[in-house]
């Protein structure tokens, strides 16, 4: 994991600095809350209905457990003893004072995290698939240039009013698990012939009001010139990206209005006059920044496995959850663990203190220390010996976290809507709730299969409902809460944006339309399909059928 | 007059007459003209005389290119403190033009900002109204570091220690 030194430590303590003398201007008056509000934005500070908000990058989804203890900290002293993770490697506090904001960041940077620009018109937290360095399908692992980028877009002077929000992910595994397609850049690692590293980058993909799959700006980036291109990028967008109207303000919006060739000839003519500048990274910035990540020491697989194969053929339940929660590694005799956070009357993505802690402590008796923050609101321990899958499946159905429901169509994501956004229409935390009640059988959501449900609180698409096999939107209609249904989205490497099936439904009557849809799903389906795969080939009409019959 | 704060040594004791189109301009008179202004009259001061030309957000600086002899300064706008073209501006007049005189920020020029236009080659501020000057300098030191080599990277054989010798700020 990246390791501060002196510099980094420098920096984030020189910004606390800076913002809890702004914090006092503001408190004081000095500064009225239009000059305050890009301040706090750039901080990761929101102010939601009830509260201020405050969100904390997971830089590339990556978490010690020294870091995931000082947020059960952090909740408990300054919360109400519970963290939200976000879609988008965050965690969110949403009850903390303004006042205390400074000394949160503190505690947090003497762990080496911080909220620098995890919100406002700048470049956002860079993230990256979760299984970074394990997956067994990677071509290169995408931390080291996450943090490279990480530093390089830190407080970059140029590029911190930038027309709108700005999102970056990286991949580096052969399947994208980073949703690279819906974000304003998107970077896939590849190897070229030669075995030589470089970047396939798509730019302009993203969610919102107007959903767009990226495009390919350029097949293959040399290593070097990682930075250089993301400026002229990045220049490209500041200097001609819409200010006018902040719902045509992404970039998504001017790669459309120019077209993806004159795009990439901008951003051409600015890159050949960065290519040579002192952004040029060297072997040397490369290695060193790998060498931030090494492989832990995986010890030899341990031959005796009767307990976990006894286990598996006599406990259903362990049977069930090795089948579904647990991933090959690309290390022999070690398994990746997803650790669900739906758990069935509890908000989606939600984790209290203690059991943040009880988390932290199986991170180092069953693995590294170390913990992954998905961008399904869920979290893994990488690296656990497949022999002690048995205890550790015991320890984490003792506290509510073995529920083996990855992937599967309860695994919802849905983001804090009208409970907490200030910006929602409608709620999504309920209609997630009486949705997961409604599918809380596991036999059938293990025969439904792999089925990715989505719900979001207004058009912002927090919760990329519109790349959801199921997508649920909730809107206001004449003061009422309607909620609309999209069906055939996906985010991984066919990405495709959901369609509208028709009318918007009440709220209470969205679990029935689920149901109805996945009947129509089951009734239409070959063999194992997966539901993306039916719905491809036998269109909407038949899931219209069930919902508006 | 408003309260002006400049670093790097830049001088900015002038009283400038910022020119409207159509603004007869007597010929000793400090005067920053549009950019549009200054094209049309073929873009070159006459010797001896102090001249600026302004820049609208949207302006394109490279039309400067070749443009700038006789040009004591070069003032960017900030209609409101959200905007963000006028840092890719200043980086293009000194990155690439070269340009050695004044960039003035003028507009919405709070305290808080004044630190990121410094590292893109601003080194004169008007303060937009309000804005206290002690609170302008200290928001210009909150950090002696950053992680971009902007306009002051260090010597090094490597991005990481060209930024650790160089002052980012
Ligand atoms: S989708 Fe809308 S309601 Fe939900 S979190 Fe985003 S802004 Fe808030």
């Amino acid at each position: 994991m990246y390791r501060y030194d002196e510099f980094d430590h420098r920096l984030l303590s020189q910004r606390i600095g800076q913002f809890r003398d702004q914090v006092a201007r503001r408190l004081s008056g000095q500064l009225d809350e239009d000059a305050f509000r890009p301040l706090r934005l750039r901080n990761g500070v929101y102010l939601q209905l009830n509260a201020y908000m405050l969100r904390v990058n997971i830089p590339y989804g990556l978490l010690s457990s020294r870091q995931l203890r000082r947020l059960a900290d952090i909740a408990e002293r300054y919360d109400r003893g519970y963290g939200h993770f976000s879609t988008r490697q965050n965690i969110q506090f949403n009850w903390p004072r303004l006042v205390d904001i400074p000394d949160m960041l503190a505690e947090l940077a003497e762990v080496e995290m911080h909220a620098m620009q995890s919100s406002g018109n700048c470049i956002r937290n860079i993230t990256a698939d979760h299984l970074a360095g394990i997956a067994a399908d990677e071509v290169a692992d995408p931390r080291p240039y996450c943090e490279i980028i990480r530093q390089w877009s830190t407080l970059h002077p140029e590029f911190s009013f930038l027309p709108r929000k700005f999102k970056i992910a990286v991949s580096g595994a052969a399947r994208d698990r980073a949703a690279v397609h819906v974000h304003d850049i998107g970077i896939r690692i590849r190897r070229n012939e030669a075995g030589e590293i470089g970047f396939h980058i798509l730019v302009g993909g993203g969610l919102g009001r107007t959903p767009v799959i990226g495009k390919t700006l350029r097949e293959f980036l040399p290593e070097a010139d990682l930075l250089s291109y993301l400026e002229a990028v990045l220049r490209v967008y500041n200097r001609y990206g819409r200010r006018d109207n902040k719902y045509k303000a992404r970039i998504k919006i001017l790669v459309n209005d120019l077209g993806i060739g004159a795009f990439a000839a901008l951003v051409e003519e600015e890159w050949q006059r960065l290519r040579h500048s002192a952004l040029r990274l060297g072997p040397a910035d490369i290695e060193r920044m790998k060498a931030h990540f090494p492989r832990p020491d995986y010890l030899p697989p341990v031959n005796d496995t009767s307990e976990y194969e006894a286990l598996r053929r006599d406990d259903p339940a362990f049977d069930r959850w090795a089948e579904n929660a647990v991933f090959s590694h690309r290390q022999p005799g070690y398994g990746i663990v997803m650790v669900s956070l739906k758990r069935s009357g509890r908000p989606t993505g939600d984790m209290r203190a203690d059991e943040m802690r009880a988390l932290a402590r199986l991170a180092e008796e069953y693995g590294f220390g170390e913990i992954r923050v998905t961008h399904r609101q869920n979290l893994v321990l990488p690296d656990v010996p497949l022999h002690r899958l048995p205890s550790l499946w015991r320890e984490l159905t003792a506290l509510d976290l073995a529920m083996p429901n990855h992937g599967l169509l309860s695994d919802i994501i849905a983001c804090p809507g009208m409970d907490y956004c200030a910006l929602a229409t409608a709620r999504s935390i309920p209609v997630a709730q009486a949705i997961a009640e409604r599918f809380d059988d596991l036999d059938y959501l293990h025969d439904i299969g792999d089925l990715s449900l989505n719900i979001s609180g207004c058009i912002n698409s927090c919760a990329h409902h519109n790349v959801a096999n199921i997508g649920i939107l909730g809107v206001d209609k004449r003061g009422q809460e309607v909620y609309q249904i999209t069906l055939g989205g996906s985010s991984g490497d066919d990405a495709a944006i959901g369609k509208r099936i028709g009318p918007a439904l009440p709220a209470e009557d969205v679990p029935a339309a689920i149901e109805g849809i996945v009947e129509a799903f089951l009734a239409e389906r070959e063999g194992d399909e997966r539901f993306i795969d039916t719905y491809r080939r036998v269109g909407d009409q038949p899931f219209k059928e069930r919902v508006y019959a | 007059m408003p309260e002006i704060v400049a670093i790097n040594g830049a001088k900015p004791g002038t009283d400038w007459l910022f020119a409207e189109d159509d603004e007869v301009v007597a010929p000793d008179r400090p005067a920053v003209f549009s950019l549009s202004r200054w094209l049309e009259a073929g873009g070159r001061g006459d010797a001896g005389l102090l001249r600026g030309v302004r820049l609208d957000p949207a302006d394109d600086p490279a039309l400067l290119t070749g443009r700038l002899d006789g040009v004591a300064m070069v003032a960017l706008h900030f209609p409101d403190l959200n905007e963000g073209r006028p840092y890719s501006q200043a980086r293009f007049l000194r990155a690439e033009l070269g340009f050695g005189g004044e960039i003035r920020a003028r507009g919405a020029v709070l305290a808080d900002q004044l630190l990121f236009m410094a590292r893109c080659g601003f080194d004169v501020f008007e303060l937009a109204p309000g804005v206290d000057r002690q609170v302008a300098l200290s928001a210009l030191s909150a950090f002696d570091i950053a992680y971009q080599p902007a306009l002051a990277a260090g010597n090094g054989d490597t991005l990481y220690n060209r930024l650790r010798a160089g002052r980012g700020a």
